[in-house]
């Protein structure tokens, strides 16, 4: 089944990071919490909890999502087997939709779940980092961001060449980044404000209070989309 | 349909280099065809073209009466790269399984006489085995498909003599079935071997092309031997693809007219008149030599 | 007809054979498959697996001489009744298998068998294979042969008294023999 052939092709990648995100999540809860007291009270693993899915895990994560977007065509012409990929009865279209949907669900995947095991940590603390808010969190990451996915997803399809395509993915996005940061006029789309914003959190419980910024997500995921469309495009039509 | 392949001035060009140069060809159903040429010559190109992996970049190509690309076409049909690495990750039992529910026309009786057969072991990864092995893998995966159409790119690249042999024997085997076999390569001797026609090209085009039997009983070498050569312009006509002279012997090639030729002799005092039939190789080469003249 | 070299059968009877093949579901099928052969090879290449060769009579061909293969397979089939190699009655081998045996393809075997039953060597019988023909057609080949062997003999000879070494005559021959043959 081509599914299973795709699914198979990522998972040891996607488990992998899966497991370094756990790993990052874990030791930015307990960084965050101890840094501010000794005693570890319910609230610090609200604060530690906001602070790693805001800060380590989107960084780790916005990384790992660019990596899940590797693969394709051109890594399986690198390889030797794109030839008899092809061959198939199943069209580029097909096999585009596959591979960016597994890598999708990949994402959001390892978006949510190392945002849920701050929850769990919490609890297994003795603490407390409600899963409602973890999940939000996590679900404002994972869809928002899907822009980093996309850009890995892209940039697999124009070069060949795994380091290269996560090379100059991640260039672009620390280029966008900061421009957006530093450009007074562009300051409106940082990506990073505009999916985690800290307004939404108050400020003495770190509990989520506010609303989603649902705009800037469906903005986001609405511009991962307009690559993901650029990338599927250049699969139809390349020679391999 | 008559025709399981058809092409019609297929050109393609890679920046400002033309690997196929208005390509003209038809693949006739139900015979094994030899598609033979140097490398480089545009052999490979073609087979990807015919499967949509490169696309075409002006010019025409059907493969069994549909448009090259149509999806539902590649269920009846099977192919074989030159490069034969397949999913090195998966086992041979793994491979199979997965290629197996992508066509109906699936025998699984086949592939139970294949495996012991080929002696293909189930439990080893692709990555493993030897190219010889990796050949016989590929074979397998296409023969099961009882297909109407099998496409193979040089398929005795890197395989040894009697493995060559083997793959050659399969193909038969299949030809006797009903499929039509459309194979690439640069070997003569294999084309001459199994081939009921023969396609040949360079620099994109075709140079050569028909029936192997008709072109045995067409072409012919005249060799005259005179005191005094005449000029190689007296023996110009229909049919005549080259006049070499060789010192006191003039060697023509003809495709007709060779009792014209030979009659030619004793009229201009030729000491010695000799007609030779001509095999393939000795015709490909001069084909692509003449070629190359016009060029 | 099916038979199993007694080496073999505790290959077959565990639930999978040396080569992995699951055969619990496929022993019965492997005994009722028609024609298979099954039979214990050791560590060599099989190369003529699926029999060894079947057909009764020698051909060996040379397919870059530029003499059609069918053809080559027409004069060796028609000189190994001449020489009785094949006498009336003898079974052929069926088109695929004589096509698989030499390794051309089956089309040549066709024409070949086609032009057989044509010169009236050779009978098909749909679905039942092809039989060397009975009759006076071969016998009466076999007394022309030995006929034009005598007259090759003398003129053999003749042509060695006239001086002609053997590579001149043969030339001569084969300049006759293919004009002709482009005449027709």
């Amino acid at each position: 089944m081509p599914i299973r052939k795709v699914w198979r092709e990522s998972r040891w990648r996607f488990l992998f990071i899966l497991a370094a995100l756990l790993i990052v999540t874990s030791a930015s809860v307990f960084y965050n919490a101890k840094a501010e007291s000794v005693v570890i009270e319910s609230k610090d693993f609200h604060e530690a909890g906001v602070r790693t899915i805001q800060g380590a895990l989107f960084l780790f994560w916005g990384f790992s999502a660019m990596f899940l977007g590797l693969g394709g065509f051109l890594r399986e012409r690198a390889v030797g087997s794109v030839d008899y990929t092809l061959s198939l009865p199943v069209s580029r279209t097909r096999w585009f939709l596959y591979r960016s949907l597994n890598g999708a669900l990949q994402a959001m995947a390892a978006a949510l779940i190392p945002a849920l095991s701050v929850s769990v940590i919490a609890a297994l603390s003795g603490g407390d980092y409600p899963v409602g808010d973890a999940l939000l969190l996590g679900l404002r990451l994972g869809l928002g961001g899907m822009l980093f996915y996309s850009v890995g997803l892209l940039a697999s399809t124009l070069f060949a060449g795994d380091f290269t395509s996560a090379g100059i993915g991640i260039a672009v996005v620390f280029a966008v980044n900061n421009s957006t940061r530093v450009i007074e006029s562009l300051k409106r789309l940082n990506l990073q404000d505009a999916i985690t914003p800290m307004y939404m959190i108050d400020r003495s419980t770190f509990l989520i209070r506010g609303q989603m910024p649902w705009s800037g997500i469906a903005f986001s995921f609405a511009l991962s989309l307009v690559l993901s469309a650029w990338a599927w495009r250049v699969t139809i039509a390349r020679d391999f | 349909m008559k025709a399981v392949v058809e092409t019609r001035e297929l050109t393609k060009r890679f920046g400002d280099h033309y690997a196929l140069a208005g390509l003209t060809m038809t693949v006739p159903r139900g015979q094994i065809v030899g598609f033979l040429g140097r490398n480089g010559s545009g052999k490979t190109t073609t087979i990807k073209i015919l499967l949509d992996v490169v696309r075409r970049t002006s010019g025409e190509a059907t493969v069994l009466g549909e448009p090259t690309g149509s999806v539902a076409v590649r269920r009846r049909i099977g192919f074989l790269g030159e490069d034969k690495r397949f999913y090195s990750y998966m086992t041979v039992r793994e491979i199979i399984a997965f290629t197996r529910p992508f066509f109906p026309t699936w025998r699984v009786e086949t592939e139970t006489r294949l495996l012991m057969d080929f002696e293909l072991p189930l439990n080893r990864k692709v990555s493993t085995l030897s190219k010889g092995m990796r050949t016989k893998l590929g074979l397998l995966l296409n023969l099961c498909r009882h297909s109407e159409l099998l496409i193979l790119d040089e398929p005795s690249e890197g395989l040894d003599p009697v493995m060559a042999e083997q793959m050659l024997q399969s193909l038969v085997r299949q030809a006797a079935d009903g499929t039509t076999i459309f194979f690439s390569s640069h070997q003569v001797a294999e084309v001459e071997q199994i081939a009921d026609h023969v396609i040949a090209i360079e620099h994109g085009r075709v140079i050569l092309e028909g029936s192997l039997d008709d072109l045995r009983k067409k072409f012919r070498r005249v060799n005259l031997v005179f005191d005094d050569p005449p000029p190689p312009e007296a023996f110009r006509r229909d049919g005549v693809d080259r006049v070499i002279v060789q010192g006191r012997t003039i060697s023509i090639l003809a495709s007709c007219n060779v009792d014209e030729l030979a009659a030619l002799g004793p009229l201009l005092a030729a000491k010695s008149v000799d007609v030779q039939p001509v095999g393939l190789k000795e015709l490909f080469l001069e084909k692509v030599k003449a070629d190359h003249a016009n060029s | 007809m099916v038979y199993l070299h007694l080496a073999n059968i505790h290959v077959l009877i565990g639930e999978r054979n040396a080569f992995g093949v699951d055969t619990r579901n496929q022993k019965l099928s492997l005994f009722q498959a028609k024609g298979l052969r099954i039979s214990w090879r050791p560590k060599r290449l099989a190369l003529y697996h699926y029999c060894d060769t079947v057909s009764p009579m020698v051909i060996r061909l040379n397919p870059s001489s530029g003499i059609p293969i069918y053809l080559q397979i027409v004069e060796q089939i028609r000189h190994s009744i001449e020489i009785g190699a094949l006498v009336e009655g003898d079974q052929l081998p069926a088109i695929r298998t004589l096509a698989e045996e030499l390794v051309v393809s089956p089309n040549t075997v066709v024409k070949a068998y086609d032009d057989l039953e044509q010169e009236g060597l050779i009978r098909l019988r749909h679905g039942a294979g092809a039989y060397v023909e009975k009759g006076n057609l071969a016998k009466s080949r076999l007394r022309r042969f030995r006929e034009a062997s005598v007259v090759v003999k003398e003129t053999v000879r003749k042509l060695r008294s006239m001086g002609l070494s053997d590579d001149q005559s043969r030339r001569l021959f084969e300049a006759e023999w293919i004009e002709e043959a482009a005449a027709r």
